[in-house]
C-alpha cells in the first residue's frame, strides 16, 4: 500500500505539472538532463504500482493534490523529473499491457496517444510504431524476456521507443 | 450596506495604488447597484446554499477550504466576496502571476467581465497555470462520463460520474490525453469498513475535486475493474465549454463534506454542468443523488430544439471487448480461439492453415480474454505466460490490428435501462392471514427481473427496499432491505475461466415466514453458486448455497444454512419470470427446516411502469399482484 501512495503522489505531481501535451511554452527539462538519467530509476516511476486500486481510489480516484505535493528523494526532483520525457514513460509504466499489444498489432490509440505525449506528428505514427515493433520483437522473443515484472518490461519498451526517437525520428518528433 | 461598501473602497484605496480611482468605485458602485452579489450565478460560483428560508439573505458556501475566498467573510457573504473579487482582479500582479486572483478565480472574472462596464481595464496577467491546465485553448467540448457501477465497493454500486474535457481531436485523436475531472471523498489508506460507511453515510469525510488525464481513468475502470463507460458528449457552445473548464480550475483541490447518499460526485458534477445547463442535474428534494439520474435528465434536455446530449460513446471494459468481439467472429475464427484459450497449439492444423487476417482476429480477440481472467484471477501466472506467448506469436503476424474497436454490437445505454426509483402498488392474498395492501418503495435501483438494458442482465441491485403491508387494519412492515446484492454472472462464451459465478448478499429485515405478522428478524444473508446458460439471449439456470444469521423467533435459531436453485428469464419480450426452489434449515434453535418456492413475474417492457405477479410459499403461501411506477 506503501508502494500505491508513492505512485500515487509521483502521479499526482505528473498531473499536476505545468507542462501538458499542447503547452506551446513549456519547457522540456528533460532536454538538459544527463545522458545517464533514467526516468524509471530517477523518478520513481518503477514504484508506481497501478495493478490495484486502494479503497480510497475507488471512491476518491486520485486525490488532487493541488500541486505542492513534495517528491519523496526515491521519487527524485522536480527539476529532473519534469517534462514529456518523464510523462511518456509514466504514461508507458501505466498502459503497457495495451501497449504491448498494439505494437504486436502494428497500430492501437494507445501507441498514438504515447507518441502524441512525445510530440511526434500523427503522419509520422506509423513508420515509428513499425520501427519500434521490429525492435521490441527482439526483447520480447528473448528468453528471459518472460521472468522480467510488468514494470521491468515497461523499462525495456521506454528505452526502445526513447531511442527509436532520438536516433531515427527526432525531426518528427519534440520530445528529443 | 452603505457603510460596508464605503469600508471595502478604503480597502481598494491602500490594496492597490495604481487602480484606486474613481473607475474601481464605479465598477464596485455598478456591482452593488446591480446586485450582482445575489445573481444566480454568482451564488453557483461560490457554492453558497440559503441556511435559511426565513431569511433571504442568509447563505452560506458548501466549500471549507478558506483559500476559496478572497474576503474573510465570503463563506457567508456574496456581497463582501464579490466586491473583495473585484479589488482582487484590479490589483497589481506580483511576481507570480498565477497567484493573481484572475488566474485563481478565471469563472469569477471571466463572468465579470461579461456583467460589469469596465472603464479602466483590469492589469494584464499572465495565466501560464490556467493555459496549461485548459490546453491553451484547445478544449473544445465537454463530455460527462458515466462508469458503470463496481460490485467490489459498496460506494460505487451505483457507478461514478466524471467530466472530461476533450481537446481538438487535431492534437488528441482518442481522446485518451484529455483532461478529466474527478470528484471523491478523501479516504485514508487501510480505514476500516465499518468506520468507511458510517462516514461516508453522516459526513465524516472531506471530499475534493481532482484532475487527472483520461487514460488513467480508463486504466482504473476498463482494465482493473472491468467497469464499462460511457461518454456523453454535450452539444455547448464555445463560451459554455469556456466556463466549465474555468470553474472547473477554480474548484480543483477545493474541499467540501462528503456525503454518499446526496452530495456525492453525482450532486458535485451536477452542480458543476447548471452553471451552463439551465435545468437541475440532480432532485433538490430526494435525500439521495444518483449518479444514472443526472445521465436520465441530461438526455431529455433539448436547447434550441436539439438534444443537449449530441453523442453517446461506449468504451467497453476488457470482458465486454472480449464479448463484443467474440460476438463478431465467424465460426472458424471461433474455433481457433476456443482452440488456444485451452491450449496454445499453434501448430495445430486449425491455428497453422488458418489465414493471416483470421489468425490476427483470433489473437486480437484472446489479448482481451487473457486480460479480462488475469484482472479476475490475479495470482493465476500461467495467464500471464500464455499472453506473452500469444503476444510473440503476434509479432509474426503482420497484418495489422483485427477487429477494430467500432461501436458494433454496442449494448443498450445507461439511460435506456431501468429508471431507478420505484413505487408499487399491490395487493395480495394469504392461505392464513387472508387479503392485504401492499405499497413497496426504494430510492434505488433494479431488481432481477427490471429491464436488463443497461446494467448487468438478471442481477439485483437494491438499497432502502421497504414494503409497507395493510391487513385486517393494521399497518404493518413486511420487509425492509437496507442493501440486496445478487449477480449472476453467466459465462458468454463457454471458453475457460469465463463467467458462471453467482453470488448475493441480503441485509435487512423481514417477517420470519408467511403464516406470520408483526414476526420481524434482522438477518443478513450471503450466497454463492454456480450459473449456466440456457438457450439464447439470456436465461440461465443456476444453484446456490447460502449462509445466514438473524434474530431469534419463537426458538427459530439464529443461525441457518440454505440452497436454491433458480430458473430466470424472458418467456416473452413484455414477460420475463423467475422461478426459486430451495430448502432452509436452521443449525441452532428447535424449528424444523422448510421449503420455500418463488415465482415472480414482469409484465411489460416500458422504463416508466411494470406488473407485477407472484407466487410465494414458505410455510404458508401467498399470492401477490401489483403495479409499479419508475421515475
Amino acid at each position: 500500500m506503501k508502494r500505491i501512495k508513492q505512485g500515487i503522489m509521483l502521479m499526482s505531481f505528473l498531473v499536476s505539472l505545468p507542462a501538458t501535451v499542447f503547452a506551446e511554452e513549456a519547457k522540456i527539462a528533460a532536454e538538459t538532463a544527463p545522458a545517464s538519467f533514467n526516468a524509471w530509476r530517477d523518478c520513481g516511476i518503477g514504484a508506481m504500482i497501478f495493478d490495484e486500486t486502494p479503497m480510497a481510489a475507488i471512491i476518491s480516484n486520485v486525490y488532487w493534490d493541488s500541486g505542492t505535493t513534495a517528491l519523496t528523494s526515491a521519487a527524485g526532483s522536480r527539476d529532473t523529473c519534469f517534462g514529456k520525457t518523464v510523462i511518456a514513460a509514466s504514461y508507458i509504466h501505466e498502459t503497457y499491457s495495451r501497449l504491448e499489444e498494439e505494437t504486436a498489432k502494428g497500430k492501437g490509440q494507445h501507441v498514438a496517444a504515447m507518441l502524441t505525449i512525445m510530440g511526434c506528428g500523427s503522419q509520422s505514427h506509423a513508420d515509428i510504431i513499425g520501427s519500434v515493433r521490429n525492435e521490441f520483437a527482439k526483447s520480447v522473443n528473448d528468453a528471459s524476456f518472460g521472468a522480467k515484472t510488468t514494470a521491468a518490461k515497461a523499462e525495456v519498451y521506454n528505452a526502445i521507443v526513447q531511442n527509436k526517437i532520438a536516433t531515427e525520428y527526432a525531426a518528427q518528433c519534440q520530445i528529443i | 450596506m452603505r457603510k460596508l461598501f464605503f469600508i471595502l473602497c478604503l480597502g481598494c484605496c491602500y490594496s492597490s495604488a495604481v487602480y484606486c480611482n474613481d473607475d474601481i468605485d464605479d465598477v464596485i458602485h455598478y456591482a452593488v447597484a446591480n446586485k450582482l452579489h445575489e445573481s444566480d450565478y454568482w451564488r453557483a460560483l461560490l457554492h453558497y446554499k440559503s441556511v435559511s428560508q426565513s431569511t433571504p439573505y442568509s447563505w452560506e458556501s458548501e466549500i471549507s477550504t478558506p483559500a476559496f475566498f478572497i474576503s474573510e467573510a465570503g463563506k457567508t457573504e456574496p456581497l463582501s466576496e464579490l466586491l473583495a473579487t473585484i479589488r482582487a482582479i484590479y490589483s497589481e500582479p506580483l511576481e507570480n502571476h498565477n497567484a493573481h486572483a484572475q488566474c485563481l478565480f478565471v469563472a469569477r472574472y471571466q463572468w465579470l467581465k461579461k456583467n460589469i462596464q469596465w472603464r479602466t481595464k483590469p492589469p494584464l496577467v499572465n495565466c501560464k497555470k490556467y493555459k496549461e491546465y485548459s490546453s491553451n485553448g484547445h478544449v473544445d467540448s465537454v463530455s460527462v462520463i458515466f462508469a458503470t457501477g463496481f460490485l467490489g465497493n459498496p460506494a460505487s454500486y451505483y457507478g461514478h460520474i466524471l467530466i472530461k474535457l476533450n481537446n481538438k481531436r487535431d492534437y488528441n485523436a482518442s481522446g485518451l490525453l484529455d483532461q478529466v475531472m474527478n470528484y471523491g471523498a478523501v479516504v485514508p489508506d487501510n480505514e476500516n469498513g465499518i468506520v468507511y460507511v458510517v462516514k461516508g453515510l453522516f459526513g465524516g469525510y472531506d471530499s475534493v475535486f481532482s484532475h487527472e488525464k483520461f487514460y488513467r481513468n480508463n486504466h482504473i475502470y476498463v482494465e482493473n475493474e472491468l467497469r464499462d463507460m460511457w461518454e456523453y458528449k454535450l452539444d455547448l457552445t464555445e463560451d459554455e465549454v469556456e466556463q466549465i473548464v474555468a470553474h472547473s480550475w477554480e474548484l480543483l483541490g477545493k474541499h467540501f463534506v462528503y456525503y454518499f447518499s446526496r452530495e456525492n460526485c453525482a450532486y458535485r458534477m451536477g452542480e458543476l454542468l447548471e452553471l451552463v445547463v439551465n435545468e437541475p442535474l440532480y432532485s433538490r428534494h430526494a435525500p439521495w443523488s444518483l449518479p444514472a439520474d443526472v445521465f436520465e435528465r441530461l438526455i431529455k434536455i433539448k436547447k434550441a430544439d436539439a438534444p443537449l446530449v449530441k453523442e453517446v460513446k461506449w468504451i467497453p471494459s476488457r470482458q465486454s471487448s472480449f464479448y463484443r468481439k467474440y460476438q463478431l467472429l465467424n465460426e472458424k475464427q471461433k474455433s481457433i480461439v476456443g482452440l488456444l484459450a485451452n491450449k496454445l497449439e499453434f501448430e495445430a492444423d486449425a491455428y497453422s492453415k488458418a489465414t493471416a487476417k483470421d489468425k490476427a482476429i483470433a489473437i486480437d480477440t484472446l489479448f482481451d480474454y487473457f486480460e479480462y481472467r488475469m484482472t479476475l484471477e490475479k495470482h493465476n501466472t500461467t495467464l500471464k505466460n500464455k499472453k506473452l506467448r500469444l503476444i510473440r506469436e503476434r509479432f509474426l503476424i503482420s497484418e495489422k490490428g483485427g477487429v477494430e474497436s467500432s461501436q458494433a454490437l454496442q449494448p443498450a445505454p445507461p439511460h435506456a435501462g431501468p429508471v431507478s426509483s420505484m413505487l408499487r402498488y399491490g395487493v395480495y392474498t394469504n392461505s392464513l392471514l387472508g387479503t392485504g395492501i401492499s405499497l413497496r418503495g426504494r430510492p434505488a435501483y433494479f431488481d432481477a427481473l427490471s429491464l436488463d438494458e443497461g446494467r448487468m442482465p438478471n442481477s439485483t441491485l437494491t438499497m432502502m427496499d421497504i414494503e409497507l403491508a395493510l391487513l385486517n387494519d393494521e399497518l404493518t412492515v413486511k420487509r425492509f432491505d437496507l442493501v440486496n446484492v445478487e449477480t449472476l454472472n453467466v459465462s458468454q462464451t463457454g471458453l475457460p475461466g469465463d463467467g458462471g459465478s453467482v453470488w448475493r448478499m441480503n441485509i435487512g429485515f423481514a417477517n420470519q415466514n408467511l403464516g406470520c405478522v408483526r414476526c420481524e428478524v434482522f438477518k443478513a444473508e450471503g450466497g454463492i453458486g454456480r450459473a449456466v446458460k440456457l438457450f439464447s439471449g439470456n436465461t440461465m439456470l443456476y444453484a446456490m448455497a447460502e449462509l445466514g444469521a438473524q434474530t431469534e423467533h419463537e426458538d427459530s435459531g439464529t443461525v441457518a444454512w440454505a440452497s436454491h436453485i433458480g430458473l430466470i428469464g424472458h418467456l416473452q419480450a413484455a414477460w420475463k419470470s423467475r422461478l426459486i426452489i430451495g430448502y432452509k434449515e436452521y443449525v441452532n434453535g428447535t424449528q424444523t427446516g422448510n421449503n420455500i418456492v418463488k415465482w415472480e413475474n414482469r409484465f411489460g417492457i416500458s422504463r416508466n411502469w411494470d406488473i407485477r405477479l407472484s407466487y410465494e410459499k414458505n410455510l404458508e403461501s401467498e399470492f401477490y399482484f401489483g403495479a409499479g411506477f419508475y421515475w
